[in-house]
């Protein structure tokens, strides 16, 4: 069975941001109001978030992606009261928004913040919902809600593969900021599949996890800057 | 009809059952306000969402988990410190028993409901139940604090059984629900050895779960890796502020119905003399587990531990930090710890100074780690907003007004208990202090030791 | 972007350097291996220190500056007198103490910079202006390019390439009829072409003073498409006061911006994604390309693309308007211009990498094979790929780099001479002052004209745009406003970057209101404490605060463009902002 991760090239990113767009394209993520982004009640799932520490409120920094990090040993699954933040048999960190009961433990266990809540009911009937992925769910006020590693992409690369009567293939399942990245920073594939291009990249000696030493075993890894060519 | 006769000057405690003041109006007016802000700003809840709470990202917990550890810490307050006074055979906790038991049983009401308050789906509560998993916190709470809530139930109610048969016997108003509740008391050597027996087991059975209760809800926060959350600490510390505040909490009680009900005889300065010591007691015991929670994170130096201890100690939780601990410890060692100012007004001052205090202390280990996140780097900020000041208004009011009721219903003075102690109290306790000292009969020791 | 990462981690070459020279820490600078924070407006002046140090070190390229230059050593003119020459030039007027102190950058950084370019070759400089609607800057373009002709970077391998022409075909200028031709026998209402403008092609500048006193003649029509001019364009307050004079007023945007308020006629055009477009694409890479996009979504209230709206109307005119714009859908055109590239004898539909690199590599020996026979064929093939591209067309040698007549690099270009000589000296020195040259004897050469610095409490002011904000209707789409700055955490409003230092001593907090005033006007936003702006500088975000708009868009955050003068340009011809000082103060 497949162990899906994925590599974060920091030397490619330019911080951009494409990816956390195609994201929210992808999975019909709300933007919340002006007033209420106020209220710092935006939902990012690939938030785009300082690479380095520099000091309170100096901004600035070179900026990085961050998904969800489907860690192996997820701090947040263990605290849902309800089994509605689970791992998969793939090592997806899955979400069941229909069972969340909004305690929002899960947010506060998890030591990368990836994790939102629905303040109000986000979504929109004001047009906006035309244009809404109808592969996504929407969610309703009240519960968490997190990446997914586009999980119905999995669902719908298996469904096809069986119409065309063939076996599913790694590389057939890809997520909306990995396909989007226009510097080719974002590699996404098995971990398990020691030739595949993620699982080589993992084993750089550039790649790390974040927050490593919290034992959490993320599945995202990112891969620092090369330390900078010499220059004065 | 039995006269008076048989209750002497206990009769006065049953006064606040029979006759019921302007006093009492105006104060179930004023609760009844304040419950009426609480179901009013609920329902603006229930409508629009948690949304119209000030929480956000990344401070999702506030006002809400901050009262549900503040209450479930003053239940503490009841059937814990009766249990270990009763255990431990204090003759002055007669008249304190049945306030602390009543404080425990409407508390943990209110606490455990604001857990449903701060739930963003609480029509899906039922789902702990149907798909419950017992490695979250959550449920170790839920589990818990039900056996609690069960425990002080019938730890309240066993002690009141013979109350409730004489006011069966006494009074006038509810005759129905007395005779129903007192069970058939009559007040036999049988009937009496039960019971006492009963409230031993249960005074027993109580004090573990009442530690685990609090030990559990520490372990919702120290379960997590988050700074200023993942420490060892944190069960005995909650314990211990849990007692902390319990105390407070009781005092401010006795002496609201003291003045209320006019118990100076029963409620004297011995009384709150000895609960003041004991509050002095816990506020040195509170303040060294907090030293030595805040010396080890900042010993150990670690950058995230030390993001949330300078955003305590000098930040912008500064202000709400440095309040505890002036409320938690230099007001209760000035007022009772310096014995001229240790006067019924000090050990009140003390003891609502100590409420806020540690009010203060469950918000401020709350907030502050979740307003600092390792990831990403920005502050959150947290201002409640006047729906959480409602509901913690309504919280209190509703606390104030079930403890009110109940003394409409129940002497909150424990009949029995002080006639028993009148009857038998002296004796017994001659009896054992005999017991503690040494025997009057010269020879046995030194005969044994030659022998 | 995709280069950007090709030329960090590209696998097959070694990580390349990226150094950024530019007074405010932008996303690229923050990428860069090395960020030089430098006073606002001497750019110039820095590359010219570069130059002075490549020569001095004799880093530069000797042989490619013999061979393929002009200009670099000293010569005579005709009347007998020395011309001086870029290197005297250069090693006279640009010693690095002298740099130092105009751009406030250290001698060593000067150096180390200089050196790290010569080392790191093939490596190209590149230079724009902060702003798209910028000043033309003519002069730090120059200055750019000598620092490339130093190095002799043209028309190599990871150098600067001359785009290739594409093939197209189809669209052939219209015959035009007594209306055309009597309209083009008037006087141009801009005045460009002539006077300060002499230089440019359009001077949409002086437009609504023209407009508002009718010279030469009155408007009666105004077509405004693209964008608000009672916004974007630099002297909207003019513009909105003359738009009141012209009769007949059509807006095809498809927002409701302010000119859409007052316009007449509003043909509402399809966004992006709803229209056909094309592009015959500019950039680094060096090879010439074309591509087409077709509409994906289409909704039963999309409105026509502007194109189609326009060959609507030329069928209506009738006559040889009609005949000229033949075709009945905008596609249709395309079609026929995209045609010819088929049988262009160069260039493929865009495909895999594989095929690509195959491709590349049989076109450099010059092969090449006609893919598709039938042109039906080939259209679905481009819409399917999106895009034609050639990418043989890498124009090999650096003598075809330059469409100089001599084909040799220009240190002193003479281009635009004739129409200066003609000048008279006041209108020529503004001109050269608005475009940063200035006159050596006969030669123009890159200044920078000092600017009048702050004085004591005083900030620089410089504007930039951020990537959410890129095109103007950005600030339209909410999830565009969610991510404004994530540097700085700005969301859904502006804000303007001062230094932690500054903003400690003017009491100013993180977020805190703050108002700014300069000469030219005042603004409200809040500020955001950021290290990427340096002392005594501060930086405020361009696109925000439309006066109309859509619903995102209205009223949200400010415009910092009331803050700054309008500067003319005599090149684009539009009125571009400059960089001003002016004072902070927060708002209690």
């Amino acid at each position: 069975m497949a162990r899906w991760g994925m590599v974060i090239d920091l030397d490619r990113c330019t911080g951009c941001a494409a990816c956390g767009t195609a994201c929210k394209a992808e999975n019909n993520i709300p933007f919340v109001d002006p007033e209420e982004s106020a209220r710092d009640r935006t939902i990012n799932w690939m938030d785009i978030i300082p690479a380095e520490e520099h000091g309170e409120h100096n901004g600035g920094g070179p900026m990085m992606p961050r998904p969800c990090l489907q860690c192996d040993n997820p701090p947040c699954i263990k605290v849902c009261p309800v089994y509605a933040t689970y791992l998969t048999p793939e090592g997806i960190v899955a979400q069941n928004f229909g069972r969340c009961i909004g305690c929002r433990f899960c947010m506060a266990a998890c030591p990368y913040t990836v994790k939102y809540f629905n303040w109000h009911d986000y979504r929109r009937k004001d047009g906006f919902h035309l244009y809404e992925n109808p592969d996504v769910s929407t969610r309703p006020a009240g519960v968490v809600e997190k990446c997914t590693f586009c999980h119905h992409r999995l669902q719908l690369a298996r469904e096809r593969a069986r119409v065309e009567k063939r076996p599913f293939r790694a590389q057939d399942y890809v997520p909306a900021c990995a396909e989007t990245c226009p510097a080719e920073a974002i590699e996404f594939g098995d971990l398990d599949d020691h030739n595949s291009r993620v699982s080589r990249l993992k084993r750089s000696p550039r790649a790390r996890s974040l927050l490593q030493e919290l034992g959490t075993k993320p599945k995202v890894v990112y891969l620092v800057r090369e330390h900078q060519n010499e220059i004065g | 009809m039995k006269s008076d006769e048989t209750l002497g000057s206990d009769a006065h405690l049953l006064r606040s059952i029979e006759e019921t003041g302007r006093g009492f109006y105006v104060a179930v007016g004023l609760l009844l306000l304040g419950v009426l802000w609480g179901v009013f700003a609920y329902g603006t809840q229930l409508t629009h969402g948690l949304g119209v709470t000030g929480l956000n990202q990344p401070v999702s917990w506030g006002f809400y988990v901050t009262n549900f550890v503040f209450f479930i810490g003053i239940s503490h307050a009841g059937t814990l410190i009766s249990a270990i006074l009763r255990m431990a055979q204090a003759e002055w906790r007669r008249p304190i028993t049945r306030m602390a038991e009543v404080i425990t049983v409407m508390v943990l009401f209110i606490g455990a409901g604001n857990i449903i308050l701060d739930l963003g789906r609480p029509d899906r509560a039922l789902n702990v139940l149907l798909y419950g998993r017992y490695q979250s916190p959550l449920l170790w709470d839920a589990t818990s604090i039900s056996a609690y809530l069960t425990g002080s139930v019938f730890y309240l109610y066993l002690p009141l059984i013979p109350d409730i048969a004489i006011l069966r016997d006494h009074s006038s108003k509810y005759r129905f629900l007395y005779t129903v509740l007192a069970l058939g008391w009559t007040g036999s050597k049988r009937q009496i050895r039960i019971l006492d027996r009963a409230i031993a087991i249960m005074a027993v059975v109580v004090i573990p779960v009442a530690i685990s209760v609090h030990t559990v809800v520490s372990f919702v926060f120290s379960m997590t890796l988050q700074p200023g959350w993942h420490s060892t600490i944190f069960g005995p510390y909650f314990v211990v502020g849990a007692i902390f505040s319990g105390i407070a909490a009781l005092i401010i009680f006795m002496l609201i119905f003291r003045r209320a009900y006019g118990l100076e005889n029963y409620l004297k300065y011995i009384h709150f003399k000895y609960l003041g010591l004991l509050l002095l007691t816990m506020s040195f015991l509170w303040f060294y587990f907090t030293f030595a929670e805040y010396i080890t994170a900042f010993y150990g130096n670690e950058p995230e531990e030390m993001k949330v201890f300078w955003a305590k100690f000098t930040g912008d939780q500064a202000i709400f930090f440095w309040t505890m601990v002036i409320c938690n410890f230099v007001i209760p060692m000035t007022l009772i710890g310096i014995a001229r100012l240790r006067t019924i007004t000090g050990i009140l001052v003390a003891s609502i100074s100590v409420c806020i205090g540690m009010w203060l202390e469950r918000f401020i280990i709350i907030v502050p780690t979740l307003s600092h996140p390792r990831l990403p780097v920005e502050t959150g900020s947290y201002l409640p907003s006047m729906v959480e000041w409602g509901l913690m208004v309504g919280c209190f009011s509703l606390f104030g007004l079930f403890y009110l009721l109940f003394t409409k219903f129940f002497p909150i003075i424990s009949i029995w208990e002080i006639r028993e102690g009148r009857e038998v109290g002296f004796e017994e306790v001659v009896e054992r202090v005999k017991s503690y000292l040494p025997n009057e009969e010269k020879t046995p020791i030194s005969e044994g030791a030659r022998g | 972007m995709r280069a950007y990462g090709h030329f960090r981690q590209g696998g097959d070459r070694s990580r390349g350097v990226l150094i950024q020279i530019e007074p405010r820490r932008s996303a690229t600078a923050e990428r860069a291996d090395k960020w030089v924070s430098i006073r606002p407006g001497t750019e110039t002046v820095f590359a010219l220190g570069i130059a002075h140090t490549l020569i001095l070190e004799h880093l530069y390229d000797e042989d490619f500056v013999t061979r393929y230059c002009v200009g670099f050593n000293d010569s005579v003119g005709p009347d007998g007198q020395t011309v001086p020459g870029f290197r005297t030039i250069v090693l006279r007027d640009f010693r690095l103490p002298i740099v130092s102190e105009a751009t406030g950058v250290s001698v060593e950084t000067i150096l180390s910079v200089s050196r790290a370019f010569a080392k790191n070759q093939p490596g190209v400089a590149i230079g724009t202006p902060e702003l798209p609607n910028g000043s033309t800057r003519l002069g730090l373009r120059l200055a750019v390019r000598y620092l490339n002709a130093l190095v002799g970077n043209f028309g190599r391998p990871g150098g600067m390439h001359l785009q290739g022409e594409v093939p197209l075909g189809g669209w052939k200028i219209p015959e035009k009829d007594i209306l055309g031709q009597n309209s083009l026998a008037q006087p141009r209402i801009d005045g460009a072409k002539k006077g300060f403008y002499a230089l440019a092609d359009d001077a949409s500048e002086t437009l609504p003073q023209k407009i508002l006193t009718s010279k030469p003649y009155a408007v009666k029509a105004l077509l405004v498409a693209g964008l608000d001019p009672l916004f974007d364009h630099p002297r909207n307050k003019d513009f909105a006061e003359a738009i009141e004079r012209v009769p007949f007023v059509v807006s095809f945007s498809s927002m409701p911006d302010a000119i859409t308020r007052k316009a007449h006629v509003v043909l509402p055009d399809a966004m992006f994604l709803e229209r056909w477009t094309e592009d015959v694409n500019s950039h680094l890479a060096g090879f010439s390309s074309f591509s087409v996009g077709q509409p994906v979504v289409r909704s039963e209230d999309s409105p026509l693309g502007l194109e189609d709206t326009l060959l609507k109307v030329a069928k209506k005119i009738g006559g040889p308007v009609a005949e000229s714009f033949k075709w009945n859908a905008f596609s249709d055109a395309i079609f026929e211009a995209a045609a010819p590239l088929a049988k262009a004898g160069h260039g493929y539909i865009a495909a895999d990498p594989i095929k690509e690199q195959f491709r590349t590599i049989l076109t450099r020996q010059g092969y090449w094979q006609e893919e598709f026979k039938d042109p039906k064929q080939f259209w679905k093939a481009l819409l399917n790929s999106g895009a034609w591209w050639d990418a043989g067309d890498e124009t090999q040698g650096a003598g075809s780099q330059f469409l100089h007549p001599t084909h040799k690099f220009q240190f002193f270009p003479n281009g635009f001479d004739w129409h200066l000589a003609a000048m008279r000296g006041q209108m020529r020195q503004s001109i050269e002052r608005a475009l940063g040259l200035r006159s050596i004897g006969r030669n123009l050469f890159p200044h920078d004209y000092p600017r009048p610095g702050p004085k004591k409490g005083e900030f620089e002011l410089i504007l930039y745009r951020p990537l959410a904000l890129i095109s103007n209707a950005s600030a339209e789409l909410p999830w565009m406003q969610e991510q404004l700055g994530p540097h700085v955490n700005g969301r859904w409003d502006s804000w303007v970057e001062i230094h932690p230092k500054d903003a400690k001593r003017l009491g100013i907090r993180n977020g805190d209101p703050v108002e700014l005033r300069s000469e030219s006007g005042s603004l409200r936003t809040q500020a955001r404490i950021f290290n990427g702006v340096l002392p005594g500088i501060l930086a405020i975000p361009v696109g925000l605060g439309r006066p109309e708009g859509g619903r995102w868009a209205k009223g949200r955050g400010a415009d910092p463009r009331v803050l700054v003068r309008t500067e003319k340009d005599p090149i684009r011809g539009m009125g571009v902002s400059g960089i001003t000082t002016l004072r902070i103060r927060r708002i209690a």
